[in-house]
């Protein structure tokens, strides 16, 4: 009884967990479907849109946003005890950052929010195609070890899902923001999980080596419509992985992101996943962000430690 | 309401409480009484203002004292781990109006400060105003309709809004750590309303509390380019006999590539606390 309740506990925080990657205000909202990965934005940065700009002549893309996918979606992802509870390996098309399941392991049934740019950008892993990651041995051998023993329950802390445990928020994680804009500085507050990203784009370099971050640690600068954001010293305890199992990155992940202006309304990103230890070759995943209706407020607040019962759920203490 | 629902999921609820004490860091200097000071002559030290005049706060604050610990003056003790500080308060008038059985209930506190104090012992959010003056820096990005705080502890942020919406829609919400905040210009002084602040924060690690009523009023006045009068008006009919307020000065960080770092001290308990345990 103990082991099923800790079982539908990580389930829920998992499914809850993926759910929090959307605004709030979204929640009665829906979308249908499953964007290919082909698809192409029906505005490229070729065409000359106008676009706001700060008077230092980068694009201004402060406001309201709800950014999608960016996760890496593998194909054939291994499966996991929570198959069970209706969380599947492999979410139906979504990249990360969009909700995979609803109750009783339904394909989540969601309206189209309305600033969706439609057709869809690309979504998930754009590279390799076949979405099928290239593991190293040693990378293999780490994800196997993560889908037998994640759940349930889990062998150790390590291997718990991390939302279950209020981890702070990886790079790649979506959902409602707000974008705040100086010069010099771009920084993302995320709805979810009070999770801010900062990007100074004023030449300072990363910290020394030896300083790590769950999240790692982000610089920035511009090409023209382009803002391209260095990411390095993670403490390699971040997971990746969407769906029911996971897996951590090496400490030497090193991401490229690059956010790219399309317009006033859609701002389009791929992002390189360079972890030697865990991939023969870089990984590149894609994802957009797209306006929100200005009237619709993202929440004062959501928090995870204050509120969770979690671990003691898990190891009875 | 699947809003709602689902926002209570990770919101309500008092987070598992743990034993480890949060090791509160340096101390820092004693606090001087914040006085009243005059705006430097134009072109001394000027302060920078946004496209629209308004006073640009941006950039990396702290406050440079011990009110964290404890808003009234107080003593040094050992009582934390690595001790409190001494240091002169920040309320003014030093009194603090509690009602008589509030005011049994912050000895209740005091006593159990080690385990209780939600953020010194628990690692959780600190709450407004508190944030504010934890020992530790904060980060303001100011746009024209919103401004940002990032603060160092416990990840906190806040989103002040400057656009005069209504909150209506936030009636029937719980209520959060660090409250509901929206903000207008009087002058030069940036005006913030902060409602909606639940009861589970501490003013500071002496046990000063406050319940759901809590309602705060921050003021944020320029005196110079790396200078903030700050001060938050008190009132919480529930707890205190009138409102009360207290102020400090909030300094400038300007050292080259200040930043405030991702820091997570929460997670890092639980993960020296279940290193070696076994999951059930």
């Amino acid at each position: 009884m103990r082991n099923d309740a800790v079982v539908i506990g990580a389930a829920v925080v998992v499914v809850t967990g993926a759910l929090l990657t959307l605004p709030l205000h979204a929640a009665r909202q829906s979308s249908t479907g499953a964007p290919s990965a082909q698809a192409k934005p029906r505005n490229t940065a070729e065409k000359s849109v106008a676009i706001r700009r700060l008077p230092n002549g980068t694009p201004d893309i402060r406001g309201r946003w709800t950014r999608v996918g960016g996760g890496l979606n593998e194909a054939k992802a291994p499966e996991t005890q929570l198959k069970a509870f209706g969380v599947l390996a492999e979410p139906q098309g979504f990249g990360q950052g969009d909700v995979a399941a609803g109750r009783g392991g339904e394909v989540a049934k969601r309206r189209v929010p309305k600033y969706l740019p439609n057709p869809r950008p690309p979504q998930g892993i754009v590279d390799p195609p076949d979405r099928v990651l290239p593991y190293t041995p040693e990378g293999l051998a780490l994800r196997l070890d993560y889908a037998k023993n994640m759940c349930c329950p889990a062998k150790s802390l390590a291997h718990l899902e991390l939302t279950i445990r209020c981890a702070p928020p990886q790079p790649w994680t979506g959902g409602g923001l707000h974008i705040l804009q100086r010069p010099g500085e771009v920084v993302f507050l995320f709805e979810a999980n009070h999770h801010s990203r900062v990007f100074y784009t004023d030449g300072r370099p990363h910290p020394a080596s030896d300083m790590r971050f769950f999240g790692g640690h982000s610089i920035g600068h511009w090409e023209g419509n382009r803002l391209v954001v260095d990411t390095t010293n993670l403490d390699g305890r971040a997971f990746f992985g969407v769906g029911n199992t996971f897996a951590p990155f090496s400490k030497a992940l090193h991401l490229t992101e690059r956010f790219t202006v399309v317009s006033d309304k859609l701002i389009t990103f791929e992002i390189t996943y360079d972890d030697p230890k865990t991939f023969t070759r870089p990984v590149k995943s894609a994802g957009f962000f797209y306006t929100a209706d200005e009237d619709e407020e993202l929440a004062p607040e959501v928090t995870c430690h204050e509120g969770s019962y979690a671990m003691l759920d898990v190891f009875g203490f | 309401m699947t809003r709602f629902l689902r926002l209570t999921l990770v919101v309500v609820g008092i987070a598992v409480s743990t034993v480890v004490t949060f090791a509160a860091g340096q101390t820092t200097a004693p606090a001087a009484r914040p006085a009243a000071r005059a705006l430097p002559a134009a072109g001394v030290n000027q302060l920078p203002r946004t496209s629209d005049g308004k006073p640009d706060f941006s950039g990396i604050w702290q406050a440079l004292n011990t009110a964290a610990w404890d808003i009234q003056d107080h003593s040094a003790s050992l009582a934390s781990l690595l001790g409190v500080p001494p240091g002169r308060g920040v309320v003014e008038g030093n009194e603090i109006p509690y009602k008589p059985e509030a005011l049994e209930q912050k000895k209740k506190n005091f006593a159990k400060r080690g385990t209780d104090d939600p953020a010194f012992a628990k690692c959780l959010l600190p709450g407004v105003p508190r944030a504010t003056y934890m020992p530790y820096p904060f980060e303001i990005i100011q746009n024209p309709n919103l401004v940002g705080i990032r603060y160092a502890f416990a990840r906190a942020v806040r989103t002040i809004g400057l656009d005069g919406k209504s909150r209506a829609w936030l009636e029937g919400w719980p209520d959060f750590w660090m409250g509901d905040s929206r903000g207008k210009w009087e002058g030069d002084t940036l005006v913030v309303d902060v409602r909606k602040l639940d009861e589970k924060s501490w003013f500071d690690h002496a046990g000063n509390f406050h319940s759901d009523a809590l309602h705060v009023v921050e003021r944020y006045s320029p005196l110079d380019r790396d200078h903030i009068q700050y001060e938050a008006t008190i009132e919480d009919p529930n707890v205190f006999t009138r409102p009360w307020k207290m102020s400090m000065p909030l300094y400038r960080i300007v050292e080259k590539n200040a930043e405030v770092f991702e820091w997570d001290c929460r997670f890092d308990q639980d993960s020296e606390k279940y290193k070696d345990a076994i999951p059930k």
